[in-house]
């Protein structure tokens, strides 16, 4: 089973009951002749909080704590004794963000409330992969996520891979598991980006910002403010990660491309890089996930052979016949 | 290296992410180290990580036929599992091999002809207790069952024949009635068959002729 099974079944359901696209080749109807009482109905079928447990649980293995509530937007957790404060604390943190492109033909083919709906099944797939590998949803805007990675109970290289984790996995969900099935429908061009940096103790400032109680606690730091220009940079389906994060990690090579322009200028005669991540080797090497015959990626997190069905392998299996020479 | 070599090394290399090249030159191989892991093709992944190490003869490269080596010794060793001691893997019947080995390899499609299958008929017989598309029997046995399937004949002097036709030692000409079957000119009926086997190679096919020999002389 795949753990993002919940996510696609709902957005395979938009796209098959969707009027505009079942009607594509007939209808110029505006959305609102439409019927779409449906998506209602979809909405709530996306995985609440009892599913994301299940879901975590299976993933990580029973007698794994349970999320008791989801913890509130804009606070993060080590952090909230600032809400309503003027007092500043400095504290390395990882901010990430991630977004979901969609091209212009989603939009002509489908309803704007199934493309809604898809995006909306895209970001809750995202913050459950966010809450899973113990990341911190920030903020959520329409069709993407501000999350940080990091706290006061947590390494730093630790915290790293956490978060190349959950965005390799949000990657991989988009760019395999959707993908195949817009593909039988001939959609092309959904995908996310990511853009993922760390700045250390002496780099982010911890505030509250806001009026009264309408605020956050955000952070101050040129690496969260670089993180979405590296998003920006990003291919379809890629993760684009700052200098700071590749140096969290002993054996980096392999993983990273650098960019060509660094993405800061110190003008002091120091730049700052941004990579390119090979999320695709990193899930395989790390075995987060396995490669077939072919070298296609299947994600191995929740995954249980037992009830694997031998009538499966044979396919593969029947190419070779074996045979024995040794003496 | 030579180019091909190179280039298919790096195209397999940055394809399968969990393998790389540990030596470029160890006697006379590039040697590749990583792990399989196998995928059905409901996409469910089995529980095996098999560690190999495969050698790829550099010179004359793409004519050749690379070593497998399980060294996670997660196969049994015992010749019921086609591996030696060492782990050296029996990916094939040696007629396969040269037949691949002859016309040339590209390394990524030998993975997935050979070594992937390889596995996968292991997870195979470890879940169901046999192959999925039986096995040949070891030693000649094994040679004689291969030639009856491949030729789809029991008859051993038919085989035989064939094999003679195939190395020259029997001359037929194209038009000429055929002296094996006695049906039709030898280019419409066993014709094809001599060429068939002869991809093996003709030293391939002579040892094959002294085990059929020894065969028949046993049997009469
Ligand atoms: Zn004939």
């Amino acid at each position: 089973m795949n753990i993002f099974n919940p996510y696609l079944e709902v957005i395979k359901k938009a796209v098959d009951r969707d009027p505009k696209y079942t009607n594509r080749f007939f209808s110029n109807m505006p959305d609102e002749d439409y019927d779409l009482s449906y998506i209602q109905k979809l909405r709530s079928e996306l995985p609440n909080l009892e599913k994301l447990n299940e879901s975590v649980q299976l993933a990580k293995g029973l007698g794994t704590p349970s999320i008791t509530s989801l913890p509130r937007l804009g606070n993060h957790p080590d952090f909230a004794h600032l809400k309503s404060s003027r007092n500043t604390e400095k504290h390395w943190i990882i901010s990430a963000f991630v977004d979901v492109q969609k091209s212009t033909q989603l939009h002509n083919r489908f309803t704007l409330a199934t493309v809604a709906l898809i995006t909306e099944g895209i970001v809750k797939a995202s913050i459950f992969a966010v809450n899973l590998c113990g990341g911190y949803v920030h903020r959520i805007q329409g069709d993407g996520l501000m999350v940080y990675f990091g706290g006061k109970n947590i390494e730093k290289g630790q915290a790293t891979k956490d978060a190349l984790k959950a965005f390799s996995m949000i990657s991989y969900f988009v760019k395999n598991d959707l993908k195949e099935y817009f593909e039988l429908n001939s959609i092309r061009d959904i995908y996310t980006r990511t853009g993922i940096d760390l700045g250390h103790n002496n780099q982010v400032l911890w505030m509250y910002s806001g009026l009264g109680d309408s605020g956050e606690v955000t952070t101050c730091s040129l690496h969260t403010s670089l993180a979405p220009k590296m998003q920006a940079t990003a291919t379809s389906n890629g993760i684009v990660v700052g200098q700071h994060i590749l140096n969290q990690l002993s054996s980096s090579d392999k993983y990273f491309n650098q960019k060509s322009k660094p993405i800061w200028d110190y003008e002091d005669g120091r730049f700052y890089n941004h990579y390119d991540f090979n999320w695709e080797r990193y899930l395989v090497d790390n075995d987060f996930a396995a490669q077939n015959l072919n070298g296609d990626i299947l994600l191995n997190i929740g995954d249980y052979s037992i009830s694997n069905d031998p009538i499966n392998l044979v396919p593969i299996a029947k190419i070779n016949k074996p045979y024995l020479n040794f003496r | 290296m030579n180019s091909i070599l190179k280039k298919d090394v790096n195209e397999f290399i940055n394809r399968y992410y969990k393998f790389r090249v540990i030596d470029y030159n160890r006697n006379g191989c590039v040697l590749i180290e990583g792990y399989i892991s196998i995928v059905d093709v409901n996409g469910d992944i089995w529980s095996a990580n098999y560690k190999v190490q495969i050698a790829i003869p550099v010179s004359n490269y793409p004519n050749v036929t690379p070593a497998v080596k399980e060294i996670s010794t997660k196969i049994e060793r015992n010749w019921d599992y086609h591996i030696s001691e060492e782990g050296i893997c029996c990916l094939a019947i040696p007629h396969k091999l040269l037949v691949a080995e002859r016309r040339g390899i590209n390394f990524t499609q030998f993975y997935q002809e050979f070594i992937y299958p390889f596995f996968t008929n292991h997870q195979h017989k470890l879940r169901t207790g046999k192959y999925a598309n039986g096995e040949f029997e070891h030693h000649e046995k094994g040679i004689l069952q291969f030639y009856s399937e491949e030729l789809k004949t029991k008859d051993l002097t038919f085989t035989q024949k064939i094999i003679q036709a195939a190395i020259g030692k029997l001359k037929i000409g194209n038009n000429d009635k055929c002296p094996i079957c006695n049906a039709n000119k030898f280019k419409k009926c066993c014709k094809p068959k001599a060429n068939k086997i002869l991809r093996y190679g003709l030293k391939r096919l002579r040892d094959d002729l002294e085990i059929v020999n020894i065969e028949l002389t046993k049997e009469s």
